[in-house]
Formats: C-alpha cells, structure tokens, sequence
C-alpha cells in the first residue's frame, strides 16, 4: 500500500513539473510582454526594465531561478501589482475560489444524484425524456451565456439578486448556478446510466425474484454497485468547475483565482500565471490521488495489483 | 457488413423520431447557410452605419444591428462559417492525427504507446480548455491560430478511444488468423482492424464539434479568440453580454443560433452513438 502511495506520489510530481515547466515556456514564448503599452517605451528604459525584473537573461537561467526560488517558496511579485508578492495574491483569492468551487460541487452533488436515481430507475418514458432534454439543453450552453441571461432575468429585470461581486450569500446564488450545470449534467447522466445498467444485471433479477420490493432493491442493493462509477467523475468534474471558474469569476467580478489567472494571461504577468497556474496544478493532481484511493477502497476488486501488461 | 446493409434506412429512422428530425433539419439549414452566406445575406458584414446604430429588430434589419450600425442576421450568417468551420476542422484533426496515433500505439504498443499514453494521461489531468488557452498565447487569434488551440487539445481525447478499440480488437481471433495467413502488420492494421472500427470513431469524432465550437466561444469571450473583423457566434456573443443591459437583442439572438446548433449536434451525436453501439452489440451477439 505504502509502495502504491509513494508511486502515486512520484507520478504526481513529474506531472506537475511538467505541467509548470510547458507554462513557463509556452508563455514565454507567447508574443508580447509584461511591459507592452500603447506608445513603445524608449529603447533604454525597456533595457532597464527588463534588467530589473531579470528578463534579460537568458530563457533557461531565468527558468532556473524561478524553478529554484519557487522551491523556497518564494514566486517573487506579480509585474501588474508590483508591490503584491504573487503567494500573497494567490492565498488572497484561493479562499474565494475554494468557496465557490466548493459550493457548486455541493450543490450539483445534492441535486444532480438524487435526479438520476429517480430518472435511471423509473420505468415513466415521459420523465426519461424530459431529464434527457434537460441535461443536454445545460450543455448546450456556454457557461458565459448562462452567466448572461441569469444576469439579464434575475438582476435587471427581477431585481432579486445582486449582479456581481462576492459579498454575502446573496451575492452567491448566481454565480454557483452558473457553475454547477455543467458538472451536475455529468454526474446526473451518469448517475442515470449507472443505475439502468445495475438494474439490467442478474443479481438484481434474483433480488427481486427473491421478493424483495423494487424499492428495497433499488436502495439495498443496485445503488451499492450503481455510485461506484461515480468516483471517476472527480477528476471531469474538478476540471469543469476550474474552466468554469475563469468564466464566473470574471462575468461576476468574483476577485478569485480564475479570474487572476486570465487577466494575467492577458497582461502576460509571468510570475502570476506561473503561480495560479501551480495551485491549479496541484488542485487537479490532488483530486486525481483522491480519486484512485476512493476507487481502490469503493471497489475491492481494483484493490490488487493489477500485473503490468 | 450490416453497416453498409443498414444505411439507406438511417434516414428514415432518423425521421420516425420527430425531434430528432427537427434538430437535424435545425443543423442542415444552418450548415446551409453558412455555406450560402454571401448570397442570401441583405448587407456586407462589415458595413457600417452610424444612422442604424442599435437598432432593434425592424423590417429593414430583421434582428436589429450592433453599435456600429451592421446588420446583426448578415453578421450571424457569416459568423455561422466561422462558427461551424472551426468545430469541423478541428473534428476532421482529430479525426486524422487522433486515428493514426490512436491505432499505431493500440496495436504496436512499444514505445509508441508508451510515448502517446504519455501524452493522453498529461491532457487527461489538465483541462483541455486551461492547455487551450496558453497555446491560443502562442498560435495567436487568427483563425488558424484557435483551430491549431483547440485542435491540439482535443485530438488526444479521440486517441485515447481510438487505442483502447485497436487494443481490444487486436486480440480478436480474425488478427490471429490473418497473422497466421501472413498477411503484415500494417495491412492488418489498416485494412482490417481500423474499417471495422468505423462506428466508434465516427460517434467519437462527431461528439467533438459541439464541444469545439464551444471552446471557441469559451476563447472569444475571455478575449483570446477570433480578432475583429472575424465574427464568430461566440465573438458576437461575447460582444452581446456587454450590451446585455440596453440592448438585449444582440445577445438573445446569437445566444439562439449557438444553443439550437450545439443542441442539434450534441442531441444528434448521442442518437448516433445509441445506434451504432446497439448495432454493434447486435454483431458481437452474431
């Protein structure tokens, strides 16, 4: 088990290094830089700039030493906000993110398991097709747009909640709807699959031939077997709310993570890209971790080593 | 061979299923129109007009006109070729250098597979779409800069079925027995093993346009797609919701065309997989 963990652990780092070492390089060479404006700097103040900031040197020791310094935990300051240090940012706006990640995860959870259940259980074709249209309308939609016409019924026109910013709980229901549909279509449709493919198997026909009630089956025994699959999700999952993240913070002004990291890709502020860039990073290859060792202890059968073809 | 035998009537399936037909239809007119574009529009797309600035929709100007005084239906015509072309381009990509990967490392597995499961497991833990948007940095906002962003992160998802299928079937006993009658390995391969793996590539495939055009709106609305004068639905979107307040239309209007076209496909998409996965169990049970 051990062993298993510090293999785990080691292909996690490697991934993460080279998540952060393809960053550095693809944005770097992304045209541009930190100090573009409108009218071109004179030759001289650019040179000094750059000079100050350790731009200059060569693309491999200035990697080197951020590779180093980050080691130390040191992401040194961010170029757009000069006098932030990028840790201090990044700390600033993580407890946001987290919050309202953590909020749309919730609540896709609560409401998109129980509608699978019921839809992958009933036998009503009328309901089947009603959840179906649902799901796929939810992703036919660019989360912007949602965003949008939220924004358009319920603040203009209704004027029940705020529009942007992340004040009070008020100020939650909007951008947490926005962010769960997708990730709450996914666990419902597969929640659903799950389900209608237990109920097809023989040990539920035996089950029920038994005498047991559907609803002691469905219960008992096919859900058991049916939220296993489910584990998988994690991963899909953690990544929609991320990419959605970018979208609902900065539609609603949310001063978190998401939107750090695209106005920093926009203004090319290198250190601070690297720096939510590595919290994303280390996010995703955490729920990654979490979600082999939730499915090795769900399902006994992936618990043995499976021999290396 | 049942494939081929069950094709005339697919059409005719598709159309006892009424809604499905309607999302079809849905999905012809508009690839018809992005193709007719330039002679069925009333104006030039980027004809401006400072009198008809945000008009609401009118006779003139069936669905009103933007702040520079275009017509919004002309621009949502052209912004369908743009729209529609990135998702099949990227598609037929993915389809080609997906496939061909796919398969090399599937059924030669060795290093091949070891450098392409490489790749697929990296993509797999990072979102497409973060990976999308630092290379959308490099690539830059033209169209051939989003079609290479969103191309490079979305082929590797087809790869990854495409090999689990080939190293499915190369276990199968018609390559055993075509081994054994000599026949090489890349004829097996290419001749026999990927044609009978049309139906899984093709639902693949075809389930990558919604979400490709969807990425491409994603981009243009956080300011790193398509560049004006280029107008996607999504670039027209995107320029919709800062309007939102006073002049709704220019919202609600491309906001339509991108959901009926991205529900048509998805909803299609599954019809097909439905199909083609039942029909294969119907082989397999042969």
């Amino acid at each position: 088990m051990i062993q298993i963990a510090l293999k785990r652990l080691a292909h996690s780092l490697i991934v993460l290094s080279l998540l952060m070492t393809s960053v550095f390089f693809l944005i770097r060479f992304a045209p541009g830089g930190p100090f573009d404006s409108e009218r071109a700097l004179p030759a001289e103040v650019q040179r000094q700039i750059e000079q100050k900031y350790g731009l200059d040197a060569p693309l491999w020791v200035q990697f080197g030493r951020w590779a180093r310094a980050s080691l130390e935990g040191d992401f040194g300051n961010s170029f757009q906000h000069p006098d932030r240090p990028v840790s201090e940012i990044v700390l600033s706006a993580l407890p946001n993110s987290l919050s309202l990640g953590g909020i749309a995860f919730l609540a896709a959870m609560l409401i998109g398991i129980p509608i699978g259940i019921y839809s992958g259980a009933s036998r009503n074709a009328l309901w089947d097709r009603l959840v179906r249209l649902l799901l796929l309308s939810s992703v036919s939609l660019p989360g912007f747009l949602v965003a949008s016409l939220l924004v358009w019924i319920f603040s203009i026109h209704l004027n029940l909640f705020p529009p942007a910013l992340w004040d009070g709980p008020e100020h939650w229901i909007l951008p947490t709807v926005t962010l769960m549909l997708r990730p709450m279509a996914l666990i419902t449709r597969l929640m659903r699959g799950s389900v209608k493919d237990v109920l097809q198997q023989d040990f539920i026909r035996t089950a029920r031939a038994k005498g047991l009630s559907r609803h002691t089956v469905l219960w008992r025994h096919a859900l058991r077997n049916a939220w296993i699959p489910c584990i998988g999700l994690l991963g899909p999952v953690a990544a929609h709310l991320l990419t959605g993240s970018f979208l609902v913070e900065s539609i609603f002004q949310i001063p978190g993570l998401g939107r750090y990291f695209v106005s920093a890709v926009l203004n090319r502020d290198y250190s601070l890209v690297m720096g939510t860039t590595l919290v994303f990073g280390l996010i995703l290859v955490l729920f990654n971790a979490v979600t082999e060792v939730l499915l090795s202890w769900a399902d006994p059968r992936l618990r043995t080593p499976r021999r290396s073809s | 061979m049942s494939g081929a035998k069950s094709n005339p009537s697919w059409i005719k399936l598709l159309l006892r299923d009424r809604f499905a037909a309607a999302l079809f239809i849905t999905l012809v007119l508009s690839v018809l129109f992005a193709l007719l574009a330039p002679w069925i529009s009333p104006y030039h797309p980027d004809a401006q007009s400072i009198d008809d600035r945000l008009l609401g929709p009118s006779s003139a100007h069936w669905l009103g006109t933007d702040s520079l005084g275009r017509d919004l239906a002309t621009r949502l015509l052209f912004g369908a070729r743009l729209s529609l072309s990135i998702g099949i381009a990227t598609a037929i990509f993915s389809l080609v250098l997906g496939t061909i990967t796919g398969a090399l490392a599937g059924f030669f597995r060795g290093w091949m597979d070891r450098v392409i499961t490489g790749f697929i497991d990296f993509f797999s833990i990072f979102p497409s779409l973060l990976l999308a948007i630092l290379f959308s940095l490099i690539f830059g906002r033209g169209v051939f800069g989003i079609f290479l962003s969103i191309g490079i992160v979305a082929w590797v998802q087809h790869a990854r079925l495409v090999r689990a299928q080939v190293l499915q079937a190369s276990e199968l006993p018609y390559v055993e027995s075509a081994r054994a009658l000599g026949i090489s390995d890349q004829r097996i391969l290419w001749r026999h093993v990927l044609p009978n793996l049309w139906g899984p590539i093709l639902v693949s495939v075809s389930a990558q346009i919604p979400s490709n055009i969807m990425a491409e709106s994603f981009l243009s609305f956080l300011g790193l797609g398509l560049q004006p004068p280029h107008a996607s639905w999504g670039t027209l979107a995107s320029e919709g919701t800062r309007a939102l307040r006073s002049h709704p239309h220019l919202l609600i209007f491309p906001s339509v065309a991108l959901f009926s076209v991205l529900l048509a496909s998805q909803y299609l998409g599954d019809w097909l997989r439905d199909r083609v996965s039942a029909s294969f169990r119907a082989e397999s049970t042969d």
